[in-house]
């Protein structure tokens, strides 16, 4: 098995375990939300100077003013 | 002590740039054997010679030659944004977060980014790809995590005040192993824009200080609303750090629950026994709250950090920034990743998501029951006090358990803090307050009540 699938079986394992143990609790209701009615953002105008040239500083690969996602991939 | 700093600033006693270039050289002197900073801004000088030249004015903000350090995971323009991780070692922040924005406004110094558990997944400061962080007031043990920089800094006197983020219990934590003072936000209180997240449902950023004073302050600054962030609250910012003239009696909760599950007795003690002189001493009354679900609090926190947290790191393909996470990160991180992965395909139907989602709500509902009879709850901050650095925890159920005392304040969107309760073994131990949603007022007032007993006996 790789390493990768150990990793992901662990995952699962742990998850699984936690989960079982939540099957304890009784009254454990399906739905849970949160009422945010009123908490709206306000759209508002922002300006960011410099964005395109930082963006650009940090791309791994980049053709003047593209960053290429997919190379030769499709 | 930072009030009395900052009215020497304000006099010209002493310079803003006097206060960075001593904080330099402490870093430079110290971080060698801390480990605290991945990064130091080389413009703080320059930017303490503008402060000085407000405050000659008359201008200047509220944190005005202040150095502050910022972990890792939040975004301050121009400066390696990399979450202790190679994935982002060569990521270079493009704007600054809401609380930076907020900070620079008021003239505070951004010092340097500080080290953390990559990610911000982990409870020791033992998992950043720059090495593990030493805890300045426990020599040989963890500084605790994950904003274990920003702990370790404050309490090496590397900086003045120092910004974190917690998701689980990552202020606090290391705020107890290291002994200074942190505090996590309400859920809301503090914007998110611009932090680099764990959990989108539980993260919040907060502060840490040598003294409940620096975390009000800084709490002053970075709480409010932001037009980034639909999920921060347009609630009114109290002045955290005005004294108030009242009744210091309070209703103390106590849990039996979190008794319980405390690993290490001499805590419950020392913790039980700070309690009890801070209820004589205050005219305070204590009572028994009763928290039913709070002990499958790290069941119902894992399954809803791990599904966000996969879902979080998805942007993290080397593509646009950076490198692909799973080709860069250590195990912990992985671990997340390839688990949330997991639990949220369809095959399960978001069982693990909505029954730990479930439970979230069962948790609230016990906060809010015990919130209608106490004022806040007293607890300890983690169940165990601080392994070894070097000791390997390879099981990470074991590292879960340290957040069993913190991540219910997460999962309840309430605020808590902690400040130091004195030590067991000559390690620091944190007392933890929690108070209910949007009370940072009466949260930071009882932590600064703690601390003026404290220091009195001492």
């Amino acid at each position: 098995m790789t390493d990768l699938e150990k990793i992901r079986r662990n995952a699962k394992q742990i998850m699984d375990e936690f989960v079982s143990a939540l099957d304890k609790a009784d009254e454990i209701k399906p739905e849970y939300g949160t009422d945010r009615k009123g908490e709206v953002r306000k759209p508002e105008k922002h300006d960011f100077p410099g964005f395109k040239e930082k963006i650009l500083r940090n791309a791994p690969r980049k053709n003047q003013d593209y960053v290429i996602m997919n190379k030769k991939s499709w | 002590m930072l009030r009395e700093k900052i009215a020497g600033i304000r006099k010209g006693k002493i310079s803003a740039v006097e206060n960075i270039s001593g904080f330099l050289k402490a870093i430079k002197e110290k971080d060698k054997d801390v480990n605290a900073f991945i990064s130091i801004n080389e413009k703080s000088l320059e930017e303490a010679e503008s402060a000085d030249k407000k405050i000659k004015n008359g201008k200047a903000g509220r944190l005005a030659g202040l150095a502050i350090a910022v972990k890792s995971n939040l975004n301050v323009d121009g400066m390696l944004v990399s979450c202790a991780s190679h994935t982002l070692d060569n990521y270079y922040a493009t704007y600054d977060a809401d609380a930076i924005r907020k900070i620079k406004a008021e003239d505070g110094i951004i010092i340097g980014m500080t080290n953390m558990d990559e990610f911000a997944c982990g409870s020791s400061g033992e998992s950043s790809a720059y090495g593990a962080t030493a805890n300045p007031s426990a020599p040989g043990r963890i500084p605790g995590g994950t904003s274990s920089g920003s702990a370790a800094a404050i309490a090496a006197g590397m900086c003045d005040i120092a910004l974190g983020s917690d998701t689980g219990g990552s202020i606090r934590n290391p705020a107890s192993h290291c002994g200074v003072a942190g505090i996590k936000p309400s859920y809301g209180r503090v914007s998110r824009f611009g932090l680099i997240d764990s959990a989108m449902s539980f993260d919040q950023i907060g502060a840490l200080a040598n003294e409940t004073y620096g975390c009000a302050l800084l709490m002053e600054v970075i709480s409010g609303k932001s037009s980034y962030d639909a999920t921060a609250y347009d609630a009114p910012v109290p002045k955290y750090t005005e004294k108030v003239k009242n009744d210091r009696s309070i209703r103390i909760g106590v849990s039996r629950e979190f008794e319980n599950l405390c690993t290490d007795a001499r805590l419950n003690r020392l913790i039980s026994g700070k309690i009890a002189e801070f209820a004589s001493r205050t005219g305070s009354a204590t009572s028994n709250v009763k928290l039913k679900y709070v002990d499958l609090s790290i069941q119902a926190y894992y399954p809803i950090q791990y599904v966000e947290f996969f879902s979080g790191t998805r942007k993290f393909d080397g593509k646009k920034y950076g490198k692909k996470i799973e080709e860069n990160c250590g195990e912990e991180v992985l671990r997340r990743i390839l688990g949330g992965e997991e639990i949220s395909k369809a095959e399960y139907r978001g069982a693990h998501y909505r029954k730990a989602l479930a439970a979230k709500g069962l948790i609230v509902t016990d906060f809010e029951k015990a919130f209608k009879t106490v004022d806040v709850i007293m607890l300890p901050t983690t169940p165990v006090l601080p392994h070894k650095l070097g000791e390997k925890i390879t099981e990470p159920r074991t590292m879960y358990a340290y957040d069993a005392f913190t991540c219910p304040a997460n999962l309840a969107g309430i605020c808590a803090g902690v400040v130091n309760a004195g030590r067991i073994d000559g390690i620091p131990v944190g007392m933890q307050i929690m108070a209910p949603s949007l009370r940072e007022d009466l949260l930071l007032r009882t932590m600064s009540e703690f601390e003026a007993g404290e220091s009195h006996q001492n």
